[in-house]
């Protein structure tokens, strides 16, 4: 048990400092707020935004409406289009998080709409990105209507000239800009519906929520930081070679330095999880949150065993844990979400602790449960058993 | 246990050497500590003394040599050895922001301390640094000499067989060394064997009932203190204290007639002046803080030779601050020894 005792001492010893506090629970508190409120919109915009489009036409017309996507100068600004054949995988792509939508036009587009007959685009959205939705919705519609007059206007001039035998270009005109202009303002232009689904699983979600899983993650990750510096300042102050030299075996030393710094991080992933709520932010499951939380602070804690094995001084230990927490913050989407990164950049995520531990916790935010986050759970456990081997093994104690 | 340890040798030390790169800190160091008396390690800071007791203490392991506690050996049986044993280290290895209740019964608990054994420990090592007032207080909040003390009873609360004390009135106010002196004193009083460490002299000599004298890594002198005077004959050491020390006048010196050595070493880094004993065993350990330097003339005929000694230096143009004549102690066996001060 005196592992128990050495990591509950290290607890007192970090809520006893208030810079320490400041640091771990009050910075984490102004980011929040300031990054949800400020950077919300911002963080929505940036970027192309991923899209997918699915063309199962065989005639002319779905080609027409789906190729601005990837040749309209405006379009191309806006989105970053892939053209994908089955509705169901660019759905699931959706729901994933990794596309902001989908396109599906259905397979008899054209018949339907050359024999008078409406047909229906299919549009995924992600409730998760407001912003891009909207626009991409807008888009979708724009093109809707355009098809419908174009659909109107081939059925009025077949009619003039066809069946009536009209010669004259200019009554023919005349004639079809009417009927369009009054199926616009009767709401008529009903040949190309437009049927959207949200794809995402559950509950859309706001910067407020996306900020408070995403500071929560990094400021954890700078917990993993003290960690560190309470292992170099024991060895330099004694304390360290001092409980070597009582019958308390190293293991155990060890095991109860690892135990204060994740009891400190389950300790301020309470108070910040209490904070947010009280500020309106669902963190879904509890049984899968704790899961998220606990498997994310383990990998903080073995990070920390590695920084103090790395870094043999406490300023060194302040460069290293800052470049790397950082860094992972970075690209784990603790700053921006990933999704607003470009395509080359986005499975760097993969390799930071900030990334599955977001990922997770917006999962859980929309409604996952358990189940849904087990695969990042046990890449945050992966991670933690790296970094603590590593750092068990090159750890120097006097 | 060994044949050593029922003959009355609590730690065996053989051919003990630890190196770190080229640079032997400990080179063949051999030595029998006895159940019941208080052993000395002299010597000048760097001797080797902190990396013998550390490998002693089974905080690293040595290079070559053998070292048991207890007939346990440290190499094969750390645990055991761990058990016997309560060390004070040089460094105040206490946590600042914990009071010292909270400091102690941490560490009572890292000895396996527990429950009402562990409040009556604590309670008492409180009583006996004399802080049993102060307890509840940070100890942050303390003076250096307070925080020795803390850092002694942190050290004692299991009541080991053996107690190592590593160097344990560094920097402290005159009223705590005498404290911490009395106190080893008393600890050992009550049965407790106790290896302390020393750059002064003077608390070596208050306390020990014998000493090894360290040096470049290796022991250079061992027994009782009586033993080692002897080894000094009838030499007196007659100190100088100069304000400044001209070129040459050391030479000089030497070529007066009667004296065996002489040495010259800086007085002004070693202690603050707020360390400074009134009176009592460690009044001598304790230097100045001005830039003066003290010559030290070793001479078996030290009263014929100090007017000498005086006019040579007058001579020189050196400013004689004081003079002071002692008869043989360990300093003046350090200085037969090694040529040196052990302040160097």
């Amino acid at each position: 048990m005196r592992w128990f005792h050495i990591g509950m001492r290290d607890l007192k010893i970090t809520v006893r400092d208030r810079a320490s506090l400041g640091i771990l629970l009050v910075m984490p508190m102004v980011l929040i707020i300031i990054l949800s409120s400020a950077l919300g919109n911002l963080a929505s915009n940036l970027g192309k935004t991923p899209v997918a489009i699915v063309n199962l036409d065989k005639g002319s017309v779905g080609a027409q409406i789906t190729d601005g996507f990837f040749t309209d100068g405006q379009l191309s600004e806006l989105f970053l289009a892939s053209r994908m054949h089955d509705p169901e995988a660019a759905r699931a792509l959706v729901a994933n998080g990794d596309l902001a939508g989908a396109l599906v036009v259905p397979a008899d587009f054209s018949r339907r709409l050359n024999t008078g007959r409406p047909s229906v685009l299919t549009l995924y959205t992600d409730p998760g990105r407001q912003i891009a939705g909207t626009v991409f919705r807008s888009v979708a519609e724009s093109l809707s209507t355009r098809v419908s007059a174009a659909s109107i206007a081939a059925r009025t001039s077949a009619y003039y000239v066809t069946r009536l035998r009209v010669k004259d270009p200019t009554f023919v005109g005349r004639v079809i800009g009417e009927a369009v202009r009054s199926a616009t303002e009767t709401g008529a232009l009903t040949a190309v519906g437009l049927k959207e689904t949200t794809a995402a699983k559950g509950e859309e979600l706001s910067q407020l929520s996306y900020y408070s899983g995403a500071m929560s993650v990094m400021f954890l990750m700078f917990g993993s930081m003290f960690g560190a510096f309470s292992l170099v300042r024991e060895r330099d102050n004694w304390t360290l070679p001092r409980m070597l030299m009582t019958p308390t075996p190293r293991a155990e030393v060890l095991g109860g330095k690892m135990l204060g710094v994740f009891l400190i991080g389950m300790c301020q992933f309470a108070v910040l999880v209490a904070f947010t709520s009280v500020l309106g932010v669902k963190w879904g499951d509890p049984l899968a949150t704790v899961l998220v939380a606990a498997s994310t602070v383990g990998a903080a804690t073995g990070l920390a065993v590695f920084i103090a094995a790395i870094a043999k001084t406490v300023r060194a230990v302040s460069g290293l844990a800052q470049m790397l927490i950082q860094f992972m913050a970075a690209v784990g989407g603790s700053f921006v979400p990933v999704s607003v990164f470009p395509a080359w950049m986005q499975p760097l995520h993969y390799a930071s602790v900030n990334g599955w531990a977001i990922d997770a916790i917006l999962s859980t935010m929309r409604g996952g449960n358990t189940l849904a986050v087990l695969p990042n759970v046990a890449a945050l456990l992966g991670m933690a058993a790296l970094f603590f081997t590593i750092g068990a093994w090159r750890l120097r104690w006097e | 246990m060994s044949d050593a340890a029922r003959g009355g040798d609590l730690v065996v030390v053989t051919d003990l050497a630890k190196r770190f790169g080229d640079n032997a800190a400990v080179d063949g160091v051999s030595f029998e500590i006895r159940e019941g008396e208080v052993f000395g390690l002299l010597g000048p800071n760097g001797a080797g003394k902190t990396t013998t007791i550390s490998m002693i203490s089974c905080l690293i392991a040595p290079s070559a040599g053998t070292i048991t506690v207890g007939g346990y050996s440290v190499a094969t049986d750390a645990a055991k050895v761990k058990n016997a044993l309560g060390v004070v280290p040089q460094e105040i290895a206490l946590y600042p922001t914990l009071t010292a209740l909270e400091n102690l019964r941490f560490w009572g608990r890292m000895y396996g301390l527990s429950g009402t054994l562990l409040d009556e420990r604590v309670t008492e090592a409180l009583e006996l640094a004399g802080l049993a007032d102060r307890a509840k207080e940070r100890v942050e909040t303390y003076s250096g000499g307070m925080k020795r003390r803390i850092n002694i009873a942190a050290g004692i609360m299991h009541r080991p067989r053996l107690l190592i004390m590593d160097e344990p009135t560094v920097g402290i106010d005159p009223q705590s060394r005498n404290h911490i002196l009395e106190t080893v004193k008393e600890l050992n009083h009550r049965g407790m064997t106790v290896l302390y460490t020393s750059h002064y002299m003077e608390e070596v000599e208050f306390l020990c009932d014998r000493v090894g004298i360290m040096d470049h890594g290796r022991i250079i002198a061992l027994g009782t203190l009586d033993e080692l005077k002897r080894l000094v004959g009838d030499e007196n050491v007659i100190s100088v204290r100069v304000a400044d020390v001209p070129e040459g006048v050391l030479d000089a010196l030497r070529a007066v007639a009667g004296v065996d050595s002489v040495t010259c070493s800086a007085e002004g880094a070693e202690a603050a002046a707020e360390d400074a004993p009134a009176e009592g065993p460690a009044a001598d350990a304790v230097t100045t803080t001005d830039d003066s330097r003290v010559i030290q003339v070793l001479s078996r005929d030290s009263g014929a030779v100090i007017a000498d000694v005086v006019a040579v230096l007058g001579r020189a143009g050196a400013r004689v601050l004081s003079v002071d004549v002692r008869e043989p102690n360990l300093e003046s066996v350090f200085l037969h020894l090694t040529g040196k001060s052990l302040r160097d």
